[in-house]
C-alpha cells in the first residue's frame, strides 16, 4: 500500500513537471490578419501592399477635412447652419469665416490626419519594398510611383499648413522629427518628383486609371511651380509652363461634354481626366463612396428629381457672389408633356448647369444637367409633403412644408427660419445615377487633375510671365468653346486675357474641385471681406493662408511648431 | 449548498474547524483535552472526509441521514463508529468524559441520526451537540444554582407540543426546558415532546443547535407548536475565495457574500438583476428596459480607461469567457454570489482580477430523498415613463407661428386634427413567464441535481423579447473508500432574441403628430422621410433576431493522495455561439432593395488545471498551501454573409444566394490566445486569532511580446479576530470583531487584443482600404493590405495595486452586524491609445502602458434585527458606497517617444447640428469623463442662451468661460426592509444614487425649438423660451440622483399540505417608483464609456444608444417543493 502511494506520488510529480514544461509555450497563430513578414512575396501581394497608399486619397471625395478646408474656406462653398442642422459647434461657419483656431479646428485636424496618414503609408511601403530580398523586378518603378504619390500628399500639406515635418524614412528616429520651413519642403518635393519622373510610366490608358503615371507627377510639379511665389516667395512661371507642356505629351484632350468627366462609368473613357480617385458607392472606400453630391442637395430633391431614396444632407451650398461668375443666359422651350405645359431651360454655358436654382420638379433635371431643365409647369401638384397626387410635379420640402426652391440670397451664415433650409445653390456636377446610391454615397470618381485645369494653369503662367500669350489665348478658348458646346462666339480676344478674367474662368471651370482656396490666395483675394453672406476681411498678417497645426500633434512632439498667428 | 467547484481547497475550512475544536476556551461549558498525536491525525483524516461530504451535501441536509443499528451491550465508541460509517457524521469527544458511558443496546432500522442519538444518549451522563456534520460530546448542562432554588414541585402537569422549523417541518432532538427549573426533555423523532411541568402555565425555553433559542409561554390548554428559526450567524458563512473557500470569520480580504434568501424577487431575468444594489461597491446598471440589453457591472469604480472593466465572473469554478454569457444562466439556479473586491482577494485570479471577481455558485445535488422543486412566475410590464411631446394642436400652433400653413402640412398622409401617439404605437404591455423545475437526490456516494428552465419575456416594445430554454445537470460520485471524488456538470441553454431597431425611438419621438400611424385599410403607413421612418413598420416588417447557444461541460477529479495532500485536475469546455438573422423586405412605398444577413460567431474555450492541496496543523499553528497549474485556450471565430435584391421576400435570409450576386458581401475572422498560469497560496493562522494569507500568481499570455509574456501578481493580507482575545472574551454584547488589511497586485489584459504586439496587415476596411481596377472584370474592387496598428512589443499588463482595510462586527447576539471597508487602489501601466505622430509612426495612436489612475473609496454595510419575536420579525439592512476616481497621469515615453496626452476629449454631445462637440474629457488630476462646459446664466429676450465669461456674459458659447464638472455620484446605496408576521413576509428594497450628473443630450435634441416644424419636439421646446441652436452647456447637465423602489414583495408560506413539502407564493412589484429631479426618461443610464453610450451622456434618442424605455412590472410567483 505504501509502495503504491509512493508510485502514484512519483507519477503525479513526473506528469505535472512534464506537462508543466510542455504547457508553458505561449504560441498563438494569426488567422484573419497577415503577419508582415509573410507578405510582399508575389506581384499580386506587392500590388495589394501598395493599394493602401491610394485608398488614403479617398477622403478627397467630399467627406474629409482636406476637401472641406479647401472648399469651405473659399467663396465657392458654404455650409450654413440651418435650424439645428449643421451647427456642429460652429465648425462649418468657422471655416467659412476663417475663424479656426488650434482649439476649435475640427476639419483642420482631420485634414492633417488624412494627409500624414497617407504619407506614413507611402513611407512604410517604400521602406518595405526597399528591403525585399530578392528585390522585385519592378522595384524602381514601384519606388518612383510611391514617392510621387507621397509627394502629392506633401504638396497638400505644404499648401494647407506650410511649415510641416518632412519625413521620408519609415525608420526615422521620431525624436528627430521637426518642423521644416515651407520653402525647404518645396525644394525637397521638387527634387523627389524630378528624380522620379524618368522611372514613371507614360501609359495613359485604362490600366492606369486611378494610378500614378508620369503625368501625375508633372501635374504635382506644375501645381508646385504655379504657386511657388506663395510657397517660397520666388515665382517659377517658366517651370510651370514646362510641366504643362510635358503633360500635353500625354495626349490629353477636353471631352465634348463637361459632365462626362464626372459621370460614373462614362468618366472612365475621359481623355481629359489625368488622375482620378475612383469611388463605388458602398464599396470604395470601404462602406463609403463619393459624398460631394449628397452632402449638398436636399432629401426630397434627391428622391424625386434624381430617384435616390433617403439621401440628401442639405449642407454644402454656393452663394450668390460665386454664382455671379457664371453666365446664366439660357434658351427656353415650351412643350406639352403628359398634358402639362412645361417650360424647359438650357444654359448657354454648360457649366452653369452644375448649380440647382429655383423650384425643383419631379425628374426636372436630366443628364447632362445644363439642358432641358424643367423650369416651370402648369402642373402644380405637390410631392414631398403627404402622398403625391398622381403625376404631381412640384417638389416640396417635407421638413418645412415649403416649395423646394433654392435661392441665392443668403444673408446669414446661421438662421433657424424654416425658409433658410432652402438657402444656397446646390451642386450636381457629380450627376447621381438614379437608384445607384448606397447610404449617403454615389459612385462618381473624383478628378484630381484635369486637362482643362492644366490649360488654364498654363495660360495663367503665360499671362503672368508675359510669354506665349497666343498660346494662352488658345488654351483659354479651348476651355471656353467646350463650355459653350463648340460655339466660338464666346471666345476671348487678347484684351480679355487678364488675370481677373482667368481667375473668373477658373471659378466657372473648376468649381468644387479643390482649387479655389489656392486660387484665391494666389490671386490675392483670400483675405478680402465677402458679402451675401457677410464675412469680415481677414487679419492682413496673412496667417489665415495657413491652417493651425493640430494641438495633439504638437503635444506628441514638441519639435513641431504651431504656425504663426495661432500661438 | 455553498461549496462547489474547486474541492481541492477545502482544507481551509478543515483547519479552521479543527482550530475551533482544539482551542475552545476554558470557560466554555465543555472542553476537550489535547488529543494524542495519532488521534489527531485520525481526526484530520476523518474531518477531511466529512468536510468533503459536508461541502457536497450541505448544511441543509443535516437531518436527512438514515441509520440502521443492531447492537447489544455495545460500548458507546462502537455506536459512534457505526453511525459515522453510515452517515459520515463524526464524533468529537474527550475520552475522560465517556469513561462512565453506559453500554448500549439498540435495534433501529432506517431512522434519523437524531433519533438514534437521542436514544443512545438518553441514559448517558453526558449530552451532545451537532455542529455541521460533527457531533460533539459534552457534559450535561449545569443549571445555575439560583434557578434551582425556585424549583418547588407542586403538581405535575403535562405540557405537550411539537417543535418544527420555520417551514413547518418537524424538528427532532430539540431541548425543551421549563424556565426557572432544571426540568427538560428532548423532542422525539417527530419533534414531539411531553414535559412534566410543576405549573399549568409557564415559559418553555426551546433550544437546538443551529437554531435560535426561543421562549414560548404556555397555559394549560392543548399542545403547543413551536417553530424554530435557523440561527443566522454571518461569521459562520462559508465564502468562496477563489480556488477554495473559507469561513467568513477566517477571510482576510474584502469579500461580500449574498445568498438566495437576500435576492431581489419579481421580474428577474438576468442573474445580475437579483443582487443589484445589494453589495457595497458593486454597481450593476441596466442601461435600459430591453430584455436583450446586457447589464453593465462595475466593482469599486472605474479601474481602466480602455481596458475591460467588467469583473471576472466565475460560475461553479469555471470562468465565463464573455460577461454576456451570464444572461444565459437561469437566475433561479443560483444559490449564492461571493464578491471578491480588493486586490488581495482577487489576486489569486492574477492577470484577470483587476476589476474584481464575482464567484457564482449554483444549486447542487444533495443526498437523501429525491426532491422536486418548481418555481415559476407570471409578470406583466408596462412602460414607466414616456416623453412629453407636442400634440397636433400644439404642434400646429407653433407651425403657424413659424409662418406655415397648417393646411399645407395636413394632407392625405395625416389625420387632420388628431394627435397620433407614435410612442404608444411602438409600446405594448409585456407578459413574462418563467418556469424552473429542479430535481435533486442521491446517496452519500452519489448525488445529482438537474434542472430545466423556460423563460419567455415579452418586451414592452412591439416584437421584442426573448425566449430561453436552459438545462443544467451536475453530479458527484465518490469512490475508492471516498478518497476519489469526481464531479461533473453540463450546462446547455438556448436563447432566442427578438431585437429592437434602436432608431425607432428617435423616429417615434420626432414624427410630427399629425402624421397617421395606419392607413385607412389598416396597413402601416409607410412614412419615409429624411428625419424619420415609420417605427411601427420597421418593428413589424423587419426581421431582426439572434439566437445564442451556450454549452459548458466541466469536471473535477480529486484524489486524496496522502493524509495531508490532495491532488486533482479540473477541465472545462465552453462553446458560445451567437447567430444573427436580419431581413429587410421590400416595403411598399419605400422603393427599397430587400436585404438579408446571416451571421455567426463562436467564442470557445478550453481550460484545465492541475492542483495540489496540502494542510498541516501543529499545536495552535495551522497552515495550508495550494499550488495550481492552469492552461486556458481561447478562440473567437466569426462569419457573416449578406445579400440584396431578392425576387421574393418569402425566403427571408434562408437563401442568401438568390439575390443580385454583385451585391453580396462576406466576412469572416478568427483569433486565438492562451493564458498559462502557476499559482500558489499559503495561509497561516495562530489560534484563530491571527491570520495571514499570501499568494503569488505567475501568468503568461500569448498576447504579449516574447520578453513580456510573464507577469507576477503577489498579494498578502492579514486579519485579527479581536473577539478571541482575552480582553474581549467576556464582553457579552460583542459577538464578533475582526479587522483585516490587505495589499495585492492584479492585472487587466482585456484592452490588449490577441496580436497587438505584432506588425500585422489587415485587408480592406479602414486600414488596407479598397481600390478600383476597371480592367478587371473578375475583381474590380481589390482590397489593399496595410498595417492596422503601431505594434507595441513592450505591452505589459495593466496593473491595479490595491490596498484595503476593513472590519466586520456582530453585536447583541447578532441583532446588529456590519462591515466596513476602505480602499485605495492605484492602476499603473494604464493602457490607453496614446497619440503619437505620423509619420514616422503608422497610425496616430498606440496602445501603451503609460498613465495611472487611482480609486479611493469606503463601503459600509449594516444589518439589524429590529424586532425578533415569536410571530413578528423585522430586519433592516443597508449598504452605502462612495468612490473617488482620479486620473493621476496620462504621459510617459514609449519606444523613445514622448507620449503626452493630458487632455483627451472622449464624450461628444451629438445630434442634429452637433458633431465635433466634445464635452467630456480625460484630464490629469480630475475624474475620468469630467465635463468641460460653458456655464448657462440665463437667456436674452430673444431666447438666446447667455453664458458666463471672465468678465460678464456672452451669447457666443465659443467665448464662454468653461467649467469643469465632476459627474461622478457622491455615493450609491441600497436599503432593504423585511417584515415577517407568521406566514407572511413583506420585503421592500430601495436603491439609489446621490450626486450624479448626467448630460441630457436627449433634451438638447428633442427640446430644441429650431427643429420645429420639420420634426416634433418635447413640450419643453416651447415652454423653455430658448430659441438658439443646440448648444452644449451646463444648462443640459442635470442632477440625476435617484431613489428607486426596485422591488416590493409580499409572500406567504402556505401551511402544510399533504404531498407538498413546502410552498410559498408571492406578489412582487418592480420599479414601482423613481424619485429623481432628472427630466429624462430614466436617470439610470450607462455611466461607462463604450461606443454606443458615452459615459454620463444621455443619448436616449440616439440610434445606437437609443433608449429602450424602462418598465414597471407586477409579478405573481410560486415556489413549491415535493419530496
Amino acid at each position: 500500500m505504501k509502495r503504491l502511494k509512493f508510485y502514484i506520488t512519483l507519477l503525479s510529480v513526473i506528469a505535472l513537471s512534464l506537462t508543466g514544461l510542455r504547457c508553458t509555450k505561449l504560441d498563438s497563430k494569426v488567422y484573419s490578419q497577415v503577419v508582415n513578414d509573410n507578405f510582399w512575396q508575389t506581384p499580386a501581394q506587392i500590388a495589394a501592399g501598395k493599394a493602401p497608399a491610394y485608398s488614403a486619397l479617398q477622403g478627397l471625395g467630399g467627406n474629409s477635412g482636406i476637401y472641406w478646408e479647401n472648399e469651405i474656406s473659399s467663396d465657392e462653398m458654404i455650409t450654413p447652419t440651418r435650424g439645428g442642422d449643421w451647427g456642429d459647434g460652429g465648425m462649418w461657419t468657422n471655416i467659412w469665416n476663417h475663424f479656426e483656431t488650434p482649439g476649435s479646428a475640427g476639419a483642420s485636424d482631420w485634414a492633417w490626419g488624412d494627409i500624414f496618414g497617407g504619407i506614413g503609408k507611402c513611407n512604410y511601403i517604400i521602406y518595405t519594398l526597399n528591403n525585399l530580398n530578392p528585390a522585385p523586378p519592378t522595384l524602381t518603378a514601384d519606388l518612383a510611383e510611391m514617392k510621387a504619390l507621397r509627394s502629392y500628399f506633401y504638396y497638400i500639406a505644404l499648401d494647407l499648413y506650410g511649415n510641416i515635418p518632412y519625413v521620408t524614412n519609415f525608420k526615422q528616429d521620431p525624436t528627430t522629427v521637426a518642423t521644416i520651413p515651407r520653402a525647404q519642403v518645396f525644394d525637397s518635393l521638387v527634387a523627389v518628383l524630378t528624380e522620379a519622373l524618368p522611372n514613371l510610366s507614360t501609359v495613359t490608358d485604362i490600366t492606369k486609371y486611378g494610378k500614378v503615371n508620369k503625368y501625375f507627377a508633372n501635374c504635382v510639379l506644375a501645381k508646385l511651380y504655379l504657386n511657388a511665389e506663395v510657397y517660397t516667395g520666388t515665382p517659377r512661371w517658366a517651370a510651370c509652363i514646362a510641366q504643362c507642356d510635358a503633360i500635353k505629351e500625354g495626349g490629353y484632350s477636353l471631352m465634348g461634354n463637361y459632365y462626362d468627366n464626372f459621370k460614373d462609368k462614362v468618366q472612365e473613357a475621359s481623355t481629359e481626366n489625368i488622375f482620378v480617385v475612383p469611388y463605388q458607392a458602398g464599396i470604395v472606400p470601404a462602406g463609403g463612396g463619393n459624398y460631394i453630391n449628397v452632402s449638398s442637395i436636399m432629401a426630397n430633391n434627391a428622391n424625386f428629381t434624381f430617384g435616390q431614396l433617403g439621401m440628401g444632407n442639405n449642407g454644402m451650398s454656393t452663394t450668390r457672389t460665386f454664382y455671379k461668375f457664371y453666365d446664366t443666359t439660357s434658351s427656353y422651350d415650351t412643350r406639352v408633356v403628359n398634358g402639362n405645359t412645361n417650360v424647359y431651360r438650357t444654359f448657354n454655358d454648360q457649366r452653369t448647369g452644375q448649380f440647382l436654382i429655383g423650384q425643383q420638379y419631379v425628374k426636372g433635371v436630366t443628364y447632362p444637367p445644363h439642358q432641358d431643365i424643367l423650369y416651370a409647369s402648369s402642373n402644380t401638384g405637390k410631392v414631398g409633403v403627404g402622398p403625391a397626387d398622381p403625376g404631381a410635379l412640384m417638389i416640396y420640402d417635407d421638413q418645412s412644408g415649403l416649395p423646394l426652391s433654392y435661392f441665392d440670397t443668403m444673408y446669414l451664415v446661421s438662421n433657424p427660419a424654416p425658409y433658410f433650409r432652402l438657402a444656397g445653390l446646390r451642386n450636381i456636377k457629380y450627376w447621381p445615377e438614379p437608384g445607384g446610391n448606397v447610404g449617403d454615397n454615389i459612385s462618381n470618381d473624383v478628378p484630381v487633375f484635369r486637362y482643362a485645369d492644366i490649360l488654364l494653369m498654363k495660360a495663367e503662367a503665360e499671362v503672368r510671365s508675359g510669354t506665349g500669350l497666343d498660346d494662352a489665348l488658345q488654351n483659354v478658348n479651348t476651355v471656353r468653346r467646350r463650355a459653350y458646346s463648340g460655339s466660338t462666339s464666346h471666345d476671348w480676344g487678347n484684351a480679355d486675357l487678364t488675370l481677373d478674367n482667368i481667375y473668373a474662368e477658373r471659378a466657372r471651370e473648376l468649381a468644387w474641385e479643390m482649387v479655389r482656396r489656392q486660387d484665391m490666395i494666389r490671386f490675392g483675394h483670400f483675405l478680402e471681406a465677402r458679402t451675401i453672406p457677410d464675412k469680415a476681411a481677414d487679419d492682413p498678417d496673412k496667417h489665415t493662408y495657413l491652417l493651425p497645426v493640430p494641438p495633439s500633434v504638437i503635444l506628441s512632439n514638441p519639435n513641431i511648431k504651431q504656425n504663426p498667428g495661432y500661438q | 449548498m455553498r461549496r462547489q467547484g474547486y474541492l481541492k481547497d477545502f482544507f481551509l475550512i478543515q483547519f479552521t474547524v479543527l482550530f475551533k475544536i482544539k482551542t475552545m476556551h476554558k470557560s466554555a461549558i465543555f472542553k476537550l483535552r489535547k488529543a494524542r498525536f495519532l488521534k489527531r491525525l485520525f481526526t484530520i483524516k476523518v474531518m477531511t472526509l466529512f468536510l468533503l461530504l459536508n461541502f457536497l451535501q450541505g448544511k441543509a441536509e443535516q437531518f436527512s441521514e438514515i441509520v440502521t443499528l443492531s447492537l447489544k451491550n455495545a460500548p458507546i465508541e462502537k455506536v459512534f463508529k457505526e453511525i459515522q460509517k453510515q452517515t459520515g457524521y463524526h464524533f468529537f469527544y474527550n475520552e475522560k468524559l465517556i469513561r462512565d458511558a453506559k453500554k448500549i443496546t439498540i435495534e433501529v432500522k432506517d431512522v434519523s441520526v437524531q433519533s438514534v442519538l437521542q436514544l443512545c444518549f438518553k441514559e448517558q451522563p453526558f449530552g451532545y451537540a451537532i455542529e455541521d456534520k460533527q457531533i460533539i460530546i459534552k457534559a450535561k448542562e449545569i443549571v445555575p444554582a439560583d434557578e434551582k432554588t425556585i424549583n418547588t414541585v407542586t403538581t405535575a402537569f403535562d405540557v405537550t407540543g411539537v417543535i418544527t422549523d420555520a417551514d413547518g417541518k418537524m424538528l427532532p432532538g430539540a431541548t425543551v426546558r421549563l424556565k426557572g427549573t432544571t426540568i427538560q426533555v428532548v423532542a422525539d423523532q417527530s419533534g414531539n415532546f411531553n414535559l412534566q411541568s410543576t405549573a399549568t402555565s409557564g415559559v418553555l425555553i426551546v433550544s437546538f443547535v443551529g437554531y435560535e433559542t426561543k421562549e414560548v409561554s404556555f397555559s394549560g390548554s392543548g399542545p403547543v407548536t413551536i417553530a424554530l428559526t435557523l440561527k443566522e450567524s454571518k461569521a459562520e458563512e462559508i465564502v468562496l475565495v477563489g480556488y477554495g473557500s473559507a469561513k467568513k470569520k477566517d477571510v482576510t480580504g474584502a469579500v461580500s457574500s449574498i445568498s438566495s434568501k437576500d435576492f431581489s424577487q419579481g421580474l428577474v431575468t438576468n442573474p445580475m438583476d437579483q443582487i443589484q444594489g445589494k453589495v457595497p461597491g458593486l454597481v450593476i446598471t441596466k442601461i435600459d428596459g430591453d430584455p436583450n440589453s446586457p447589464v453593465v457591472i462595475r466593482l469599486r469604480g472605474q479601474t481602466s480607461l480602455s481596458g475591460g472593466q467588467s469583473p471576472l465572473l466565475v460560475v461553479d469554478g469555471v470562468i465565463l469567457d464573455d460577461i454576456n454569457q451570464i444572461a444565459n444562466i437561469p437566475p433561479g439556479d443560483i444559490l449564492s454570489y461571493d464578491v471578491l473586491k480588493d486586490a488581495s482577494a482577487t489576486s489569486i485570479y492574477g492577470s484577470r482580477g483587476a476589476n474584481g471577481v464575482i464567484i457564482i455558485n449554483t444549486r447542487k445535488g444533495r443526498a437523501g430523498r429525491t426532491q422536486v422543486d418548481y418555481s415559476g412566475y407570471l409578470s406583466g410590464s408596462k412602460v414607466a415613463k414616456t416623453p412629453g411631446l407636442l400634440s397636433t394642436p400644439e404642434f400646429l400652433t407653433e407651425a403657424v407661428k413659424l409662418g406655415l400653413d397648417p393646411a399645407q402640412l395636413e394632407t392625405a398622409n395625416s389625420s387632420p386634427g388628431t394627435t397620433n401617439d407614435w410612442v404608444g404605437a411602438i409600446l405594448r404591455k409585456g407578459i413574462t413567464h418563467s418556469h424552473t423545475v429542479g430535481i435533486t437526490g442521491g446517496t452519500d456516494k452519489f448525488n445529482y441535481r438537474g434542472s430545466v428552465n423556460y423563460l419567455n419575456q415579452q418586451g414592452i416594445v412591439i416584437n421584442t423579447g426573448k425566449e430561453q430554454v436552459g438545462l443544467r445537470f451536475n453530479a458527484e460520485q465518490k469512490a475508492l473508500k471516498d478518497k476519489l471524488t469526481i464531479q461533473i456538470g453540463i450546462v446547455s441553454s438556448t436563447t432566442d432574441r427578438d431585437l429592437v431597431n434602436r432608431n425607432i425611438f428617435n423616429y417615434a419621438y420626432v414624427i410630427p403628430p399629425y402624421i397617421r400611424i395606419k392607413n385607412a385599410d389598416g396597413t402601416d403607413n409607410p412614412v419615409y422621410q429624411y428625419n424619420y421612418q415609420s417605427p411601427v413598420l420597421l418593428q413589424n416588417m423587419v426581421t431582426n433576431k439572434s439566437k445564442e447557444r451556450l454549452t459548458q461541460e466541466y469536471g473535477t477529479v480529486n484524489y486524496k493522495l496522502l493524509k495531508d495532500l490532495t491532488i486533482g485536475v479540473t477541465g472545462s469546455l465552453t462553446k458560445f455561439n451567437i447567430q444573427g438573422n436580419y431581413y429587410l423586405p421590400v416595403i411598399p412605398g419605400w422603393n427599397n432593395l430587400n436585404s438579408a444577413t446571416k451571421s455567426s460567431s463562436n467564442r470557445d474555450s478550453k481550460k484545465g488545471d492541475m492542483h495540489l492541496n496540502y494542510l498541516k496543523s501543529i499545536g495552535k499553528h495551522n497552515f495550508t498551501a495550494t499550488g495550481v497549474y492552469e492552461y486556458n485556450y481561447y478562440s473567437y471565430e466569426t462569419y457573416s454573409a449578406s445579400g440584396k435584391d431578392y425576387v421574393v421576400d418569402a425566403n427571408t435570409n434562408n437563401a442568401l444566394q438568390n439575390g443580385n450576386s454583385s451585391l453580396n458581401t462576406i466576412n469572416s475572422g478568427k483569433e486565438e490566445y492562451k493564458i498559462i498560469s502557476f499559482l500558489g497560496r499559503i495561509t497561516y493562522n495562530y489560534n484563530s486569532k491571527y491570520y495571514i494569507t499570501g499568494s503569488l500568481r505567475r501568468d503568461g499570455s500569448s498576447k504579449f511580446g516574447a520578453n513580456h509574456r510573464w507577469g507576477n501578481f503577489p498579494a498578502v493580507s492579514v486579519a485579527w479576530r479581536l473577539k478571541n482575545e482575552s480582553f474581549l472574551k467576556d464582553v457579552s454584547w460583542l459577538d464578533e470583531l475582526k479587522i483585516n488589511a490587505g495589499y495585492g497586485v492584479v492585472g487587466n489584459q482585456d484592452a490588449i487584443n490577441a496580436y497587438n504586439t505584432l506588425t500585422t496587415l489587415s485587408a480592406g476596411g479602414s486600414a488596407g482600404g479598397v481600390t478600383y481596377d476597371p480592367t478587371s472584370a473578375n475583381n474590380p474592387y481589390p482590397v489593399g493590405f496595410s498595417p492596422n496598428q503601431n505594434p507595441n512589443p513592450d505591452l505589459v499588463w495593466e496593473e491595479r495595486h490595491g490596498k484595503n482595510i476593513g472590519f466586520d462586527f456582530s453585536v447583541l447576539k447578532g441583532r446588529l452586524t456590519g462591515s466596513f471597508s476602505a480602499f485605495n487602489d492605484v492602476t499603473k501601466h494604464l493602457l490607453y491609445n496614446y497619440t503619437v505622430q505620423v509619420p514616422p509612426n503608422f497610425v496616430p495612436n498606440v496602445l501603451a502602458n503609460v498613465g495611472s489612475l487611482t480609486n479611493k473609496g469606503v463601503e459600509i454595510q449594516l444589518n439589524g434585527a429590529i424586532i425578533q419575536s415569536r410571530d413578528l420579525t423585522w430586519t433592516l439592512g443597508g449598504q452605502i458606497t462612495t468612490i473617488n476616481t482620479r486620473i493621476t497621469s496620462l504621459s510617459g515615453t514609449w519606444n523613445g517617444q514622448k507620449l503626452s496626452t493630458d487632455n483627451i476629449a472622449v464624450g461628444q454631445a451629438s445630434g442634429r447640428g452637433l458633431s465635433s462637440n466634445p464635452i467630456t474629457f480625460l484630464i490629469v488630476g480630475k475624474a475620468p469623463y469630467t465635463f468641460y462646459l460653458p456655464h448657462y446664466v440665463g437667456k436674452t429676450p430673444e431666447g438666446l442662451s447667455m453664458f458666463e465669461t471672465e468678465t460678464g456674459t456672452t451669447t457666443n458659447y465659443l467665448e464662454a468661460k468653461n467649467r469643469y464638472i465632476n459627474p461622478y455620484p457622491k455615493f450609491t446605496y441600497g436599503f432593504t426592509s423585511n417584515l415577517a408576521y407568521k406566514n407572511w413576509e413583506l420585503n421592500i428594497f430601495l436603491r439609489g444614487v446621490s450626486g450624479i450628473k448626467i448630460f441630457n443630450n436627449t433634451d438638447l435634441n428633442l427640446a430644441n425649438y429650431n427643429n420645429l416644424p420639420s420634426v416634433n419636439t418635447l413640450k419643453e421646446a416651447v415652454t423653455s423660451g430658448l430659441k438658439d441652436n443646440p448648444t452644449p452647456s451646463d444648462y443640459w447637465l442635470e442632477n440625476a440622483s435617484y431613489l428607486r423602489l426596485e422591488s416590493l414583495t409580499l409572500s406567504y408560506v402556505v401551511p402544510k399540505i399533504n404531498g407538498i413539502e413546502s410552498m410559498r407564493v408571492y406578489l412582487s412589484g418592480n420599479n414601482l417608483f423613481v424619485i429623481t429631479p432628472y427630466k429624462g426618461l430614466d436617470p439610470e443610464i450607462a455611466t461607462v464609456d463604450n461606443q454606443a453610450t458615452p459615459a454620463f451622456i444621455d443619448l436616449t434618442y440616439n440610434g445606437g444608444g437609443g433608449f429602450y424605455p424602462k418598465s414597471r412590472s407586477l409579478t405573481i410567483g410560486v415556489n413549491i417543493s415535493f419530496k
